[in-house]
């Protein structure tokens, strides 16, 4: 049975608190909190009962590292125990420091090492185009310090000459790239022929206008700004 | 499956392994509609034909080997039976990393087919040797590894590989014994 208790936005903050111990700061600062909430709250269509239908969308957190935030959004739906938050990062807790799909109910790739959601995005949403399974969306998170790492480049341009349309990438920016982008993320995007909008990241509204608006035979890549 | 099919006219010189591979997945595309390729541009010419038939299922991502292999892990999440394919130094060494992660440690799998093995390029250089290939794969767990002496042998290990979900590497040399040998497993 899904709990309703800690289901809510406003329930985020402890249930963060349950892993890092900070209730307040820390889970204010956890950059991916609001894009989170707004993908599985009001975009993506997967609940824990669909979680391995072949038509749900599949949502794949390319930047495992911090994933305090996608545990908690992820317990607040019903994916996992809230009271399994309480142990994550020791042994034998399926919540590691990086998310796993092999032992976390709900979480549709492994991740940790990073530049590997964004290709595995790209073949999942082609192997779901082979089957005919037009419905599903394939929404990859990734940071913006981790397009630094160059496979992500190769997934971007293939994705935008194949005009790859149910793949979206959210890319956090919060400014973490050591060298920077300069002219910013989204012509990096938009060259390549993807959709390229961006999008305050805490604000749920523009995020989701941001996430639903049509694009239709692109890609779309959404740039959420988050001040680090 | 006759033995002969790429024995050679005079069974003297046999025809590549290469050739083998290609023929059995070209074939074998039009009846298991769980298979697909994934190319970065080396023998895309040589599968032009399945591509035409069935539009999406070949794949060619260009020359970038890391998204080679991501998509294959991509395509396994679907459920799908990707065969990835390119000279072996580009399989293994360059996208080791996506080897590891994007298939062993999502737990999905793949066919991988590298051709060129140990050095077989020998006059292309350093670049183009993959002496290290299966003690690469010795360090991954739940790989299968399959070195075939024959195209027939190509043939028989493929169709047998092609129903499940595991990892497999074959390593298809420009070298061929005269004939077929006995059936055996990999390891």
């Amino acid at each position: 049975m899904t709990t309703t208790t800690f289901s809510r936005y406003a329930d985020l903050p402890t249930l963060v608190g349950l892993m890092t111990g900070d209730e307040k700061h820390q889970a204010a600062a956890e950059s991916t909190l609001d894009v989170l909430w707004v993908l599985y709250d009001r975009v993506l269509d997967v609940t824990p009962e669909t979680a391995d239908a072949p038509d749900r969308d599949r949502f794949l957190l390319s930047k495992g590292h911090g994933p305090a935030a996608y545990y908690a959004v992820l317990a607040a739906k019903g994916f996992i125990d809230v009271q399994a938050l309480r142990n994550w990062g020791r042994f034998d807790s399926p919540l590691g420091h990086h998310p796993d799909r092999v032992l976390l109910p709900g979480a549709e790739i492994g991740s940790g090492s990073l530049g590997h959601g964004l290709g595995l995005g790209v073949g999942t949403a082609l192997g779901l185009r082979i089957q005919g399974r037009t419905g599903p969306r394939v929404v990859v998170l990734v940071g913006d310090a981790e397009l630094d790492e160059g496979s992500n480049h190769e997934a971007v341009a293939v994705a935008g000459r194949l005009g790859i349309d149910s793949l979206t990438v959210v890319a956090v920016d919060n400014g973490s790239a050591s060298l920077g982008w300069p002219g910013g993320i989204a012509e990096r995007f938009a060259r390549e022929g993807w959709a390229a909008r961006s999008a305050a990241g805490r604000d749920h509204t523009a995020l989701y206008e941001a996430l639903t608006g049509a694009h239709p035979g692109r890609p779309l890549a959404v740039i959420a700004q988050v001040r680090s | 499956m006759p033995l002969s099919n790429y024995a050679g006219a005079d069974n003297v010189r046999p025809a590549p392994m290469r050739a083998g591979f290609v023929d059995t997945v070209d074939a074998a595309l039009d009846t298991d509609p769980r298979l697909a390729v994934v190319l970065a541009d080396i023998s895309a010419d040589r599968f032009a034909g399945a591509a035409a038939r069935h539009p999406g299922r070949v794949v060619n991502v260009g020359i970038r080997e890391q998204l080679m292999v991501s998509v294959a892990g991509g395509l396994a999440l679907t459920g799908l039976r990707p065969i990835v394919h390119t000279i072996a130094s580009f399989l293994v060494e360059r996208p080791f990393e996506q080897l590891k992660l994007d298939l062993g440690h999502q737990d999905t799998g793949a066919v991988l087919v590298g051709v060129g093995a140990s050095y077989d390029y020998a006059g292309a250089g350093r670049t183009h040797m993959a002496p290290g290939d299966v003690a690469l794969f010795d360090t991954m767990p739940g790989w299968t590894v399959h070195v075939p002496g024959h195209a027939d042998e190509v043939v028989r290990l493929l169709e047998t590989s092609f129903g499940g979900d595991d990892r497999v590497y074959l390593r298809l040399s420009e070298r061929a014994t005269p004939r077929p040998g006995r059936w055996a497993a990999g390891w």
